[in-house]
């Protein structure tokens, strides 16, 4: 049975990573905010509920899958590429950071815009949110090998978009 | 193939800010709290007391049956959330208003505009609530304190909206928002003013940024506020005047000071070659900014004929030297006409000694007595 220290561990640990995945799903700061703070909220329901969860991460993780899904099923508008350019991104982006010789935050989520968001799903999964195919497979209920087919495809897709420079 | 390729390498940086993590750590540690293990008889028990204090009000926003995700109840608005609508400030749902209902439709609006016009919006509900407080007689005192710092933040954030608008090159939109928030303040002329007095009256202390939004007046006002007694006829009228006036400056501060931004962000945006026109734009900059300032010096004194004069002045300063850097051209530097002029004369000049080159015949005769120079 998992408690609040439970959550509160997990929180700590994973916040910014579900953060990180729900920004790279939807390119809004403040929707990814409060979608983040939806995940572990709904999280704490379902234990409060008495459900156990084993692996916690993953139940995050496919939470925030789920209630980005909801929320795509119900907009009827959907935010065009160009409203989000517009709004621009800047704030997520350490730029300090940066490396020069590197695609910034920026750069990499455009590149990722332009492929369908079952790939771009795949990809932030597996290359920003650092999951192995396997922990991907249990938080989208499929297979690891049909992960693994589903990531190649969506790799070399990314590729064909990327400058030749970068490293892939 | 690396597992962590480079072109992921800095979106792998992407992370909640201190503050962010902080306040969700808040937030999550109060739900828990709210909501512990067995959560049906618990929602019963909750839905039945009225929220005590923020915490409970905030997550009682959560208290709905099971099937309904939480998604769906932020946009279809919930029975608790729904009800917050009509709250007013100290009553138990107004938390929920304001730090939910209102922050979720401000990160549910798409664009730059809708967000600033939300926000627009936003202080025209808070002018709305203070007016109803007003009429059942309960803005007084540590209340009226609390509405009047709300909306002077919140006139601050719209007009954060309308310089960021600005700044993405949307002044069309800026310029709508600008007018549209003039005639709310306008329209709500009378709680307005009052609020206004409000926020003069508490000496808070102020960045420099907020005191030129709105000085701080001086102990004088002050005790001619105490002094002034709204019932009494005769002096009403000049009251009401004063509060006109008054409200006009506030308004033409503000006007003045979108104006001195905006110069200045053109300014900074643009390279003016011409000496001469540099100068004369940093100095109506540095005039405009001189009258703002003398502006809120009138008004901390309660001159507020002057001060609207002063920031009349302010505006126009700046509205010139927009204007003077709008007619530059700074994409490449400017020839001045007479330089231009001087080039034509002297390749008329070159082509025509071309001419005589060719036309000049020489005499036989005169070389004979030509002396070769030995140098040649």
């Amino acid at each position: 049975m998992r408690t609040e220290q439970d959550l509160s561990k997990a929180y700590e640990n994973f916040s910014d990573a579900i953060f990180r995945h729900c920004f790279y799903r939807v390119y809004q700061r403040e929707h990814a905010l409060d979608l983040t703070q939806q995940v572990f909220m709904k999280t704490w329901e379902y234990i409060a509920k008495g459900n156990p969860i084993e692996n916690l991460r993953a139940f995050l993780y496919r939470t925030a899958n789920n209630l980005i899904i909801d929320e795509v099923r119900k907009k009827k508008d959907q935010v065009s590429l160009d409203v989000l350019e517009e709004q621009g991104m800047e704030p997520a982006f350490d730029r300090q950071a940066a490396h020069e010789d590197q695609l910034d935050g920026a750069e990499i989520a455009n590149y990722l815009k332009q492929l369908p968001k079952d790939d771009r799903e795949l990809l932030v999964m597996r290359y920003i949110d650092d999951l192995s195919p396997k922990e991907i497979a249990e938080i989208l209920e499929e297979t690891a090998n049909v992960i693994s087919v589903r990531l190649n495809r969506a790799i070399k897709k990314l590729r064909e978009l990327l400058p030749n420079t970068y490293v892939f | 193939m690396s597992s962590n390729p480079d072109c992921f390498q800095n979106a792998r940086q992407t992370k909640l800010s201190e503050t962010e993590k902080g306040l969700m750590r808040h937030n999550l540690l109060a739900f828990m709290q709210n909501h512990p293990v067995r959560v049906e008889s618990t929602t019963r028990q909750l839905a039945q007391e009225a929220p005590s204090n923020f915490l409970s009000s905030l997550t009682s926003m959560f208290l709905k049956p099971l099937p309904i995700t939480l998604s769906a109840l932020l946009l279809l608005g919930g029975g608790t959330a729904f009800a917050a609508e009509n709250a007013l400030p100290n009553q138990p749902l107004y938390p929920i208003k304001i730090q939910v209902n209102e922050r979720v439709r401000a990160a549910l609006t798409p664009t730059v505009e809708g967000k600033a016009k939300w926000e627009t919006e936003v202080a025209a509900r808070r002018l709305d609530e203070a007016e109803k407080l007003a009429a059942e007689n309960k803005l007084q005192a540590a209340l009226q304190t609390e509405v009047a710092s709300s909306f002077d933040a919140q006139a601050k954030l719209v007009q954060i909206k309308i310089d960021e608008l600005k700044a993405t090159g949307n002044t069309e939109a800026a310029a709508k928002l600008s007018t549209e928030f003039n005639a709310l303040l306008q329209t709500h002329q009378t709680i307005v003013t009052q609020l206004i007095s409000d926020t003069d009256v508490n000496q808070r202390t102020m960045s420099e940024d907020e005191k030129t939004k709105l000085d701080t007046p001086t102990n004088t006002e002050n005790t001619d506020k105490a002094g002034m007694d709204k019932t009494d006829a005769s002096t009403s009228a000049s009251n009401d005047a004063q509060a006109d006036l008054k409200l006009e400056a506030y308004k033409k501060q503000q006007t003045a000071t979108t104006a001195i931004t905006e110069a200045k962000t053109n300014m900074s945006a643009v390279t003016i070659y011409s000496a001469e026109l540099k100068t004369k734009i940093t100095n109506l900059l540095a005039l405009s900014d001189a009258e703002l300032s003398e502006g809120n010096t009138a008004y901390g004194q309660a001159s507020f004929k002057t001060a609207l004069s002063h920031y009349t002045n302010a505006q126009m300063s700046a509205e010139e030297a927009s204007q003077l850097i709008k007619t530059t051209n700074v994409s490449e530097p400017k020839i001045d006409a007479s330089v231009n002029t001087k080039i034509q004369l002297e390749e008329n000049q070159a082509s025509n000694l071309d001419q005589d080159m060719t036309n000049i015949k020489i005499d036989p005769s005169a070389t004979q007595n030509l002396k070769l120079d030995a140098k040649y």
